[in-house]
């Protein structure tokens, strides 16, 4: 009895001991998340509410100004819609066609170690370096894209320059570099499905579009849904391909939040009002990712 | 290794009368990286066999983390730089907070005066008020922007040239574009922003306009009106893409003979033209100073300064070094070695440079005439809303006479702000 009970509180002491291993583990982490993350935020909350002239070092309370001024702002509003648009269609874009790659580089075929790292290399260069590709392809008189579309009998497109077009070819620029981010994902989530799933259906009868459709993609849900949070947070962000490519042009049609934020806060200085603009693009991609996430979290546990 | 003597020659004779404090010294500079970043690097190994004592260490940063990082060290108040270069247009924003020295009592504790060779157009954006006020920075760079043309293809199609007035450069762009397969008549920078905006205003400014007139917005008037009449009739004679031009694309077309006439080059840019390793239009392409219209030909200035931080503390040591290469001869060796444009008068007119770059007669004609861009601390943002409207206008967004009111409405309200 006596020696049951010894072993229980070993056990227990045990345990507590590893729980405060954990915490004291997971202390520098934690600390960093605090300074490098919850501070700024907080912080940025702070000088959203004051004018912040920083050239001029004038620093005076405004309350809520900033996040009026900002809500009647015509171009703050383009940019919000700008880009949620980039958004939607970029992942939209990046996670069909993804998916489609992932499901051809999970059968066997001849060259497909050589072909796999060939396709995964856009995500691997610099984005000033894509930005700089494209630009020569979207040129309008010397450009291979409108070389491609006289050889087939089509006009030139003004890609960059055209209102109706502009933040098309940066959908597309990204989708060009990030699609294979979402191919490698995908494909990992595919090869961790056992082959006897596949089998016992083939036994069955069932057509490979069946095994797609009944077997693949329901287990691979899971992966998908995640790598279109990824994306979608990603894409929010998006700065470098709209300030090297179009600089917001033509007019505003590509502006975008980051590009606003940037010329608010490292053009002009006015730091309270481009921390308040930050504020409300964080909540934004918050309220987007925690409804999502949720979402997602419910039907894995359903 | 000529050279390389005549340079320590040179060093050892530029010596400054500026008493100093004893013992190693080190400065730090902050400056543009490229071509700006050979020059000053190479003032300063010379400058080092005269005061050897002195050390310099150079950060050369591109031109928007330039600004960012002047703005975040002056304002901070942080004393990391004794040295700083500055685009002109930045002046507007620091001079006026007191963020740099001035320099008159360091030239009265050095016992020198500032020197009458500089070019005036382009000494006076170094002070605040401008153009009369306190001299804070001088001039190192003297940066222009000239107006280049195809002497072979003007000739060929029978055309006076230089342009007179910017009717004749529409007439021009017309005529060769329509004779000449492959060639468009103009290039020029139409991206929304800066871009845009430099392009524009020789042509504003040449029909007697302004963006700000009197202090308040000269958007609303009849001369910009013409001018934006004159700027939408060349980008019919421009390539398709110039709504997103930005320099380096302005200059491919230019260098590739895709282009008859471009609104701007700058001097950093010009040795490219007669450089047969990259340049298929040698000797071809004429430099001056932009056409007038109504009024006479208004280049703009883009002068590069050189301040020191009002927070350093070794200010006596960074205007020696000041002294130094603003001198006339280590500006020469800067023009000779590394192309980098004299802000001296006395430099454009001399014949060993002119040998070396045929285009310095013009270039000082440029800078004498030159017009500098409006001194307000609210230039960058009035530079971006102006840039937008016009990019708006080049792409069909916008009416001209949308884009005018449009304009005028963003400017008016940013002067009230500043008020």
């Amino acid at each position: 009895m006596n020696k049951t009970r010894t072993r229980d509180l070993i056990a227990r002491t045990q345990i507590g001991f590893e729980r405060r291993i954990h915490l004291w583990l997971l202390l520098p982490a934690a600390l960093l998340f605090l300074l490098l993350t919850v501070f700024p935020i907080i912080y940025n909350g702070y000088i959203s509410l004051y004018h912040f002239a920083f050239i001029r070092r004038v620093f005076s309370f405004v309350g809520m100004r900033n996040y009026s001024v900002l809500l009647q702002d015509r171009l703050f509003i383009t940019s919000i819609l700008n880009t949620l648009q980039f958004v939607l269609l970029a992942t939209a874009g990046e996670v069909v066609l993804g998916t489609a790659l992932a499901l051809l580089f999970n059968v066997r075929f001849r060259g497909r170690r050589a072909l796999l790292p060939m396709t995964v290399l856009p995500m691997m260069l610099p984005t000033t370096v894509v930005c700089a590709v494209w630009v020569i392809l979207y040129d309008h008189d010397f450009g291979f894209m409108n070389q491609v579309l006289k050889a087939v009998g089509l006009g030139p497109i003004r890609w960059l320059s055209d209102p109706r077009f502009a933040l098309g070819s940066l959908v597309l620029v990204d989708i060009w570099q990030w699609t294979p981010f979402v191919l490698l994902v995908l494909l990992a989530g595919l090869q961790s499905i056992p082959d006897y799933l596949y089998e016992a259906a083939q036994i069955d009868g069932a057509t490979p579009l069946q095994m797609i459709r009944h077997i693949t993609l329901p287990i691979l849900s899971f992966h998908i849904r995640f790598v279109i949070l990824l994306r979608l947070i990603d894409t929010f962000r998006i700065f470098d391909k709209v300030y090297t490519m179009t600089g917001g042009g033509p007019g505003y049609t590509t502006e975008t939040i980051s590009l606003y934020i940037f010329r608010e806060g490292f053009r002009y200085f006015n730091l309270g009002y481009a921390a308040a603009a930050s504020i409300v693009m964080l909540l934004l991609v918050l309220s987007l990712s925690i409804l999502y996430a949720r979402r997602m979290w419910r039907e894995i546990r359903a | 290794m000529r050279t390389r003597i005549a340079l320590i020659a040179l060093a050892l004779m530029v010596m400054s009368g500026t008493t100093l404090a004893e013992g190693p010294v080190r400065l730090v500079f902050m400056g543009r990286d490229g071509v700006y970043e050979s020059a000053m690097r190479l003032a300063i190994s010379l400058y080092k066999m005269v005061k050897p004592e002195v050390t310099i260490e150079y950060v050369g940063l591109p031109w928007a983390g330039l600004r960012e990082k002047i703005v975040i060290e002056l304002a901070e108040g942080r004393g990391t730089f004794d040295l700083i270069l500055l685009d002109d247009p930045w002046t507007a924003e620091f001079l006026p907070a007191g963020l740099l020295e001035p320099l008159d009592g360091l030239f009265a504790a050095a016992g020198q005066e500032l020197s009458s060779d500089f070019v005036p157009s382009a000494v006076a954006l170094g002070r605040w008020p401008y153009p009369q006020g306190t001299q804070y920075a001088l001039p190192v760079v003297g940066n222009v922007q000239l107006f280049a043309y195809r002497v072979d293809l003007f000739e060929k199609h029978g055309l006076s040239h230089p342009p007179a007035t910017w009717a004749d450069v529409v007439e021009a762009a017309q005529v060769i574009q329509a004779r000449e397969p492959g060639v468009f008549g103009n290039v020029f920078r139409g991206a929304p922003g800066n871009d845009i905006v430099t392009s524009f205003l020789p042509i504003l400014w040449a029909h007697g306009g302004d963006v700000i007139v009197d202090g308040k917005s000269g958007v609303d008037s009849a001369e910009f009106r013409a001018a934006l009449s004159v700027f939408l009739a060349l980008a019919r004679f421009a390539p398709g893409d110039v709504g997103v031009y930005k320099a380096a694309r302005l200059r491919e077309v230019l260098l590739a003979g895709n282009a008859a006439m471009a609104l701007e080059v700058w001097p950093a840019w010009i040795p490219e033209l007669d450089d047969p390793k990259v340049s298929l239009v040698v000797q071809k392409v004429q430099l001056f100073p932009h056409p007038g219209q109504v009024a006479k030909s208004a280049p703009m200035l883009g002068i590069w300064l050189l301040g020191i931080p009002a927070t350093s503390t070794k200010k006596a040591e960074a205007f020696d070094f000041l002294l130094y290469v603003t001198s006339p001869e280590i500006q020469k060796v800067m023009a000779l070695h590394v192309g980098n444009p004299p802000t001296l008068t006395s430099l454009y007119r001399d014949p060993e440079l002119i040998a070396r770059y045929r285009w310095y007669p013009a270039q000082l004609e440029a800078l004498l005439t030159g017009v500098a861009r409006p001194r307000t601390a609210a230039w960058s943002r009035m530079e971006d809303m102006l840039g937008g409207f016009l990019n708006e206008a080049l792409t069909g967004i916008r009416s001209p006479e949308d884009t005018v009111r449009a304009a005028h409405d963003a400017i008016t309200r940013i002067l009230a702000e500043e008020r």
